[in-house]
């Protein structure tokens, strides 16, 4: 089964810094920053989709390369944020 | 009657005057922050004067900034960019490229130069839309805490409906730029220039890392080519990393702090050199 989180960031990335070219959609592990489909300024927009579509907050010190390498590693980021999310809401 | 000890320091002062001063100037970012260090073994025990100093940021070192600023003319645009993006002062300036500069009030020739590709090798630049002006936007927040940014996203979106993406550059523009760039300050006065490589990263998972070191690889062979070609030093930051027994490759943004000092010995052995 897909992912949802995995493919609503993955359509996000097709639209806003592809074009819209859903041939070119990054599959999970493709690197975002080695191949230029993401740079420093485009992890700022990445941000603040994330935090509007899945309502977390991203802190300073999760901005690295890292945690935007690739749609996997921003979906997990993302769902590591809403289950400590929901352990603190108990 | 005369004291021998302050003749003798009298004497000493008066040998460090007529000794010819040394500028080393650097233009970039963190990885050149090793150059204050380089003053004191360069001094030759006090009997030179040397000054040295760094200015500029990885967001303003690329070399189509650096070329753009070195025509003298400030762009279209760049007093509201530079409000905008809250830019440092002089940033569309070439301050790199005068043929002296000032240390503690006292001014100094520009007799070395010291450069890095890092941003060549890493950092996309931006255009306006209208003006066409060229920036590095990380110059808004690579300067200060990215919690500034992230608490107003809105100017991130602006500035994306105001610019658009140059592309990371090519390496065979970097080559042409470099050069352009090393003819530049040695017709300023620059007698010695050294460039830094750009050093190996591991920030963008397996495969990202490995499109990295490929891009990375292609800017130092052609960079080492170059400085035979051009008669300029090339520093390997790798060798210097190796012989420090540290790895070579580092995470994250900030150039690892204890390579400093084995980059001031190897840097200053170059413009130390005859």
């Amino acid at each position: 089964m897909k992912d949802p989180v995995r493919e609503r960031v993955r359509a996000f990335i097709v639209r806003e810094f592809l074009g819209g070219r859903a041939r070119g959609a990054p599959g999970d592990a493709t690197p975002l920053f080695g191949r230029g489909i993401v740079d420093s300024l485009g992890v700022f927009v990445l941000v603040r989709f994330l935090e509007e579509e899945f309502g977390v907050r991203v802190l300073p010190r999760e901005v690295t390369p890292r945690h935007f390498a690739d749609v996997r590693s921003i979906a997990r980021l993302v769902s590591s944020k809403k289950k400590g999310a929901r352990g603190r809401g108990r | 009657m005369t004291d021998p000890a302050a003749a003798r320091v009298r004497r000493a002062r008066a040998r460090v005057r007529r000794a010819p001063r040394l500028g080393v100037y650097g233009f970039g970012g963190c990885d050149l922050d090793f150059l204050p260090a380089c003053a004191s073994l360069l001094s030759r025990g006090g009997r030179r004067e040397v000054g040295v100093r760094k200015e500029g940021m990885i967001a303003s070192s690329h070399s189509r900034l650096m070329l753009a600023a070195a025509r003298g003319r400030r762009p279209r645009g760049a007093a509201a960019a530079a409000r905008f993006l809250r830019l440092p002062p002089g940033y569309f300036d070439a301050g790199f490229a005068g043929a002296s500069f000032r240390v503690d009030g006292r001014s100094f020739p520009r007799s070395a130069a010291v450069l890095s590709i890092a941003a060549d090798f890493a950092r996309t630049l931006y255009r306006h839309r209208r003006s066409g002006l060229l920036v590095d936007p990380g110059a808004w927040w690579l300067r200060r805490d990215y919690g500034e940014v992230l608490s107003d996203l809105s100017r991130v979106e602006r500035f994306r409906r105001d610019y658009a993406p140059a592309g990371l550059v090519s390496a065979r523009e970097f080559s042409r730029n470099l050069a352009r760039l090393v003819s530049l300050l040695r017709r300023r006065g620059a007698g010695r220039v050294v460039v830094l490589s750009a050093r190996a990263r591991r920030d963008g998972g397996e495969e990202g890392s490995r499109l990295l070191e490929r891009r990375r690889r292609e800017f130092n062979r052609r960079l080492f080519a170059l400085a035979r070609r051009h008669g300029f030093a090339a520093v390997d930051l790798d060798a210097v990393a190796r012989a420090a027994g540290r790895k070579p490759s580092f995470e994250g943004e900030a150039f690892p702090a204890g390579l400093r000092r084995p980059l001031a010995r190897a840097v200053a052995a170059l413009l130390d050199a005859p």
